[in-house]
């Protein structure tokens, strides 16, 4: 349609601090882009032009303003000679971490993107969107954050037990973490990507505050710093329970905050005025058996998300489940299609 | 004032890298110069203002083309660039901040220093989105296009109505100022589509220049001028100040000797002491200094420096020794670095914005001192004049050729080109003359590159001759 923006100028708009005609509708399709193309997620996790064949099909599909390069929040700790086990029709999973003891932190390498575990994957898919869509689609490359990171390389439980009774050796493994993220990074903007930073394990579902502050936080901080130097807008993504600490978000220096179970309105008082907010629908509520109304979910998110005065991307909380149901998925898109700005030009 | 060009980084030998080099090497830049690198100073680092970062940062926004093209390595030259690819957020920018945004379309350049006399007031200029589609290897803006009627039968510059339609690329103006009048079809279509849809132009006629009638002109157009400051005190709310555009001139002045000593400079002999895309830069700084006169003043300052450093050193690119005029700006600036790769250098170029490249006079009214300069413009007069205007710059620096980058279907420069050629031609030079291919159109553009190849082992092939 003659005057319609496209989501890269809808989304430039938005990070410059612009009102543009709508929210970008940017729910996170990411392996159920390999279920929409009819791959199996072995392929779709290791071999790039898989990955962005499929992302490139789900977003013709879908519509969604955005590709996502984004197959497990392992990728850096697998690189580092942690084991994933990887599935067929679900995400990889950490089979044994490097880090058997605590010492063997000091044996840490920082892995190369260009030719260690699946980052080059990585590289490949988002090379190849980029090529085909970057003029018009931004494309979004989700990279754990050193907390994850760590949590990857020595084993979660015992990487948060650390953090207790060993503060020091968490500490150590936190900075490796994150000088691999940064080369990382730099690796996926130069191939045309947007870092999005995601941390699960930083979750107040499963760390309380004050480790969030002292250990996931800070190295957070200081990866968007680096991002920051060359004047890129980061987005964090923390899944699960945020409502607890929607006021330290800000401190991470994110640009956008891409939340889960936090009630927008809240999140809107709380820090509305420091970050530009995305979220939040269910994702569970996009499976065929949910009974949640998503197109009430959707429409309610809008109504609240559009009031944020920095902004708004109407997204899932976490990634769109595999299995989603693609009518469900239709709907929540096309009802942010829908939604408008009072857009004066 | 920042003076980046005297960092130790500048130590390094004159190359061109490309973004991947420039986004390591960006690291070494010392903090507190990306800190202290600003526009808009007087806005007390306003936390959106900085601008000295590498190509990959704007690669990742969706400008393609810059993972192709090749930059120069000095810390000049950066800061031009992040200066340059700003502009675009400048202007939302400067609305958020209280500016009021003017909007210059066709050959206008010269009515930039009376816009910029009015407190608070900066402008741009629409014609140059014809970039866009180039840096963005994108057909948005010409699909945009398409839907008003401006097909490929259009000069590159209908991507500015594709501007206005989208309304995402530079913030509603409050003013519109186009021309009318001696002025290019190619623009005249393309701003009639824009009034028609519904965007208020204040409309600027241009008289034909031809010798007979200079006087007459220059009255005509201090007329215009005078019609447009009416509209501006109106628009503002406030009066003319002679003061205040003085003030104006002298800054405008300054950065149109310092463009024409980077010119002199780059046609030096010796080694070729920059790229022509930054040179390019350069010279478009002319027409709205993008969109803020200081802090251009300021960037093509410390451009010269360096530049003046580097010829006096002796040093430059090695590899690039074939002088070439460069007639009509490359829509697709890779072009540039093909010639660079080929052995050539651009010495020289008309890149049809003569308008704003002479001195403003301070000893007679402001509107006539405009007028005058503007009555130098490239387009606004016979195509001898614009001729004449490249065979004096193969003057000026020696040149082995010229190169003439067309825009197929375009009404102006199609015309204009075997004029040129001809009269380049009875000097004794070779030309090359090709329609630059749309975005995309790698064939196209391979055989571009073919015929340039061709070109430039020619001029080596006659110049063993000669010395032979
Ligand atoms: S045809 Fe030539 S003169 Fe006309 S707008 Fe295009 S480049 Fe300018």
């Amino acid at each position: 349609m003659p005057g319609e923006m496209n989501p890269r100028e809808r989304w430039g708009l938005l990070l410059i601090d612009e009102i543009p005609d709508r929210p970008p509708v940017y729910p996170l399709v990411t392996s159920h882009a390999a279920a929409a193309y009819g791959c199996d997620l072995i392929q779709y996790c290791t071999d790039g032009e898989v990955l962005a064949e499929a992302q490139l099909y789900a977003q013709r599909l879908y519509q969604h303003e955005g590709l996502s390069v984004f197959t497990d929040v392992g990728i850096i700790a697998e690189a580092m000679g942690s084991k994933y086990h990887l599935r067929e029709y679900e995400v990889p999973i950490l089979d044994s971490p490097i880090i058997q003891n605590p010492e063997a932190v000091e044996d840490l390498r920082i892995p190369d993107p260009v030719q260690d575990g699946r980052l080059p994957v990585y590289l490949e898919a988002i090379d190849k969107l980029y090529t085909a869509a970057g003029d018009i689609l931004p494309v979004f490359a989700f990279i754990p954050c050193p907390f994850t990171t760590s949590a990857g390389l020595r084993g979660t439980e015992e990487f948060l037990i650390s953090t207790a009774l060993a503060p020091e050796n968490a500490h150590k493994l936190l900075e490796i973490s994150l000088q691999a993220a940064v080369k990382f990074c730099d690796e996926c903007i130069l191939a045309g990507a947007l870092p999005v930073l995601v941390d699960p394990l930083a979750s107040g579902s499963v760390i309380s505050r004050s480790t969030f502050s002292q250990f996931a936080s800070p190295y957070t901080r200081r990866l968007i710093e680096h991002l920051h130097r060359y004047d890129l807008d980061i987005m964090l993504h923390i899944c699960g329970d945020t409502s607890g600490m929607l006021d330290l978000i800000p401190a991470t220096g994110a640009d956008l905050f891409s939340m889960d179970k936090a009630d927008i309105s809240s999140a809107i008082a709380i820090c509305g005025d420091k970050i530009r907010l995305a979220g939040n629908l269910p994702p569970h509520g996009l499976l065929e058996v949910s009974r949640i109304d998503m197109a009430q979910k959707a429409e309610e998110a809008v109504e609240k998300g559009i009031t944020n005065p920095k902004g708004f991307v109407l997204s899932t909380g976490c990634e769109a489940p595999i299995k989603a149901s693609p009518e469900k998925l239709h709907k929540i898109i096309e009802i942010g299609r829908k939604s408008h700005y009072d857009f004066k030009w | 004032m920042l003076r980046p060009h005297k960092n130790c980084h500048q130590k390094m030998r004159a190359r061109q890298i490309d973004y991947r080099e420039w986004h390591h090497l960006f690291r070494q830049i010392p903090e507190e110069l990306v800190e202290s690198t600003r526009y808009y100073r007087h806005l007390n680092d306003a936390e959106w203002s900085k601008y000295l970062f590498p190509p990959s940062t704007h690669a990742v926004y969706g400008n393609r083309l810059l993972r192709k093209l090749k930059f120069d390595n000095s810390l000049a030259s950066l800061r031009l660039w992040g200066f340059a690819m700003s502009e675009g957020e400048r202007l939302y920018r400067a609305r958020q901040s209280g500016y009021r945004v003017i909007a210059e379309m066709g050959d206008l350049g010269a009515v930039t220093p009376l816009v910029h006399s009015f407190p608070d007031t900066i402008s741009f200029y629409p014609d140059c989105l014809w970039w866009t589609p180039f840096l963005m290897e994108s057909h948005v803006l010409f699909n945009e296009a398409a839907e008003f009627g401006l097909g490929e039968d259009c000069c590159f510059v209908r991507a500015a109505i594709g501007g206005y339609s989208k309304r995402a690329y530079f913030p509603k103006p409050d003013l519109n100022i186009g021309v009318t009048g001696a002025t290019c079809d190619d623009m005249a279509a393309v701003m009639s589509e824009i009034a028609l849809s519904g965007d208020e132009i204040h409309w600027f006629e241009l008289p034909h220049r031809s010798e007979d009638n200079f006087q007459y002109s220059k009255k005509f157009l201090a007329g215009e001028h005078k019609k447009l400051c009416n509209k501006m005190e109106e628009l503002t709310g406030v009066k003319f100040s002679e003061s205040r555009f003085n003030d104006v001139v002298d800054k405008v002045n300054r950065l149109r000797s310092l463009i024409k000593e980077c010119k002199e400079l780059t046609a030096a002999d010796g080694l070729n002491p920059i790229g022509g895309i930054e040179m390019m830069n350069v010279e478009f700084s002319a027409l709205s200094y993008y969109a803020d006169l200081d802090e251009c003043l300021s960037v093509i300052e410390d451009f010269r420096d360096m530049l003046k450093a580097r010829v006096n050193a002796k040093e430059g690119y090695t590899g690039q020794d074939i002088k070439i005029i460069w007639v009509t700006p490359a829509a697709d600036p890779i072009l540039i670095n093909y010639l660079e790769e080929l052995g050539g250098r651009i010495a020289g170029s008309e890149y049809v914005i003569n308008q704003v490249t002479s001195r403003i006079r301070k000893d007679c009214s402001p509107f006539e001192a405009l007028a005058e300069a503007q009555l130098q413009g490239s387009l606004m007069g016979s195509s001898a004049f614009r001729a004449q205007l490249v065979l004096d710059e193969i003057e000026r620096t020696k040149a082995d050729g010229a190169i003439i980058s067309g825009i197929f279907g375009s009404s102006h420069c199609p015309f204009e080109t075997s004029i040129i050629i001809k009269a380049v031609r009875e000097k004794g030079l070779p030309v090359l003359a090709f329609d630059t291919a749309q975005p995309g159109k790698v064939k196209l553009q391979s055989q571009i590159y073919n015929r340039m190849q061709a070109f430039m082992e020619s001029i080596r092939i006659s110049r063993s001759r000669y010395a032979g």
